[in-house]
């Protein structure tokens, strides 16, 4: 791993983890435990389009261990974790369905993170009734949650992509007067990332 | 939006009305009077008929849930669990549990306690 991977990598998880916290304040079903925006998978969504398996998957469980310690608790991690492997399985293998946009993966994202959600919660505290009770809730939120990260998370693509394109047309003359460090690790980032777009 | 986007949207949204018209129609099928089930992880751990009554949790291990009975519903009134949840989940009355997003249920994840409200009759 370079020096700018691990930039992107550190932006990325900060990014997620950011946005995991921000959610707590934006109450969806106030009590209900489970349902939350998922605003940190807008980040999963940009590594699976713009970057490769791996590091989706990387981001993935540093956000969930470290959200875990940070705010979650370990119980909740373990919920976490499971949904989020299920969900990141799912959306890996659905981007490269054809006629489906980065919304539909979303929203079988959103849905996935709560059926392995429940899935753990059922194997360790919820009788099974109701389990069967608050799947259909949880599907119809996944629903929801998953259009409106969906759609966050492809005009933040198309606005990355549309800024890296003109930076890529700045470049020649690189030494622009507002050059500091943040800005050119920033214009860095950008710019591997629309590169390994394009190949994909 | 394109069209497998479309689809994968109905089809969960199928499946939820399926598995909530499923749990309506095959539910407990509860034939007696309206019911509060308590569970403990996940066995049931004591039914109690529907009149005003307080029952106390205590797991002995710091895990304590205060469960208060009313007339015509159910609420956590304590719960020593971090996130608080199942307070904020409010009271399940006879008349809301149709509508409320956990539906008839009081789940308080951290305990692994679940409070069940049978209705007459209707499940």
């Amino acid at each position: 791993m370079n020096a700018k991977k691990i930039a992107r990598f550190g932006m990325l998880t900060a990014v997620a983890l950011v946005l995991g916290w921000l959610e707590q304040f934006i109450p969806v079903a106030a009590g209900v435990p489970g349902i939350k925006l998922g605003l940190a998978n807008t980040v999963l969504l940009y590594a699976i389009y713009l970057m490769d398996a791996k590091s989706a998957a990387l981001l993935m469980a540093m956000k969930v261990l470290l959200s875990g310690f940070l705010f979650a608790g370990p119980s909740a991690m373990l919920y976490s974790f499971a949904g989020g492997v299920i969900s990141l399985a799912v959306m890996l293998l659905l981007h490269r369905v054809k006629d489906m946009s980065i919304i539909g993966v979303s929203v079988a994202g959103g849905v996935s993170h709560n059926i392995g959600q429940l899935a753990a919660a059922a194997l360790i505290a919820l009788p099974l009734k109701a389990v069967v009770g608050y799947l259909p809730w949880l599907l119809l939120a996944g629903t929801v949650t998953g259009l409106l990260t969906g759609v966050a998370a492809k005009s933040a693509i198309k606005g990355i992509e549309a800024y890296d394109t003109g930076a890529r047309r700045r470049r020649p003359a690189p030494q622009s007067g507002k050059e500091t460090p943040a800005a050119s690790a920033q214009q860095g980032v950008l710019t591997i990332v629309s590169g390994e777009g394009e190949k994909a | 939006m394109k069209k497998k986007d479309l689809i994968i949207i109905g089809a969960v949204l199928l499946l939820a009305a399926a598995i909530f018209a499923g749990y309506k129609i095959f539910g407990s099928g509860a034939a007696g009077k309206a019911e509060v089930v308590i569970y403990l992880n996940d066995n049931v751990y004591r039914r109690v008929p529907l009149r005003p009554e307080t029952i106390v949790i205590d797991q002995g291990n710091g895990k304590v849930n205060t469960i208060e009975i009313r007339e015509d519903g159910v609420l956590m009134r304590s719960a020593t669990c971090p996130n608080q949840d199942c307070i904020h989940q409010g009271e399940v009355t006879l008349k809301n549990h149709t509508t409320r997003p956990l539906g008839n249920w009081i789940i308080c994840l951290p305990n692994k306690v679940s409070v069940e409200l049978v209705v007459e009759g209707e499940q």
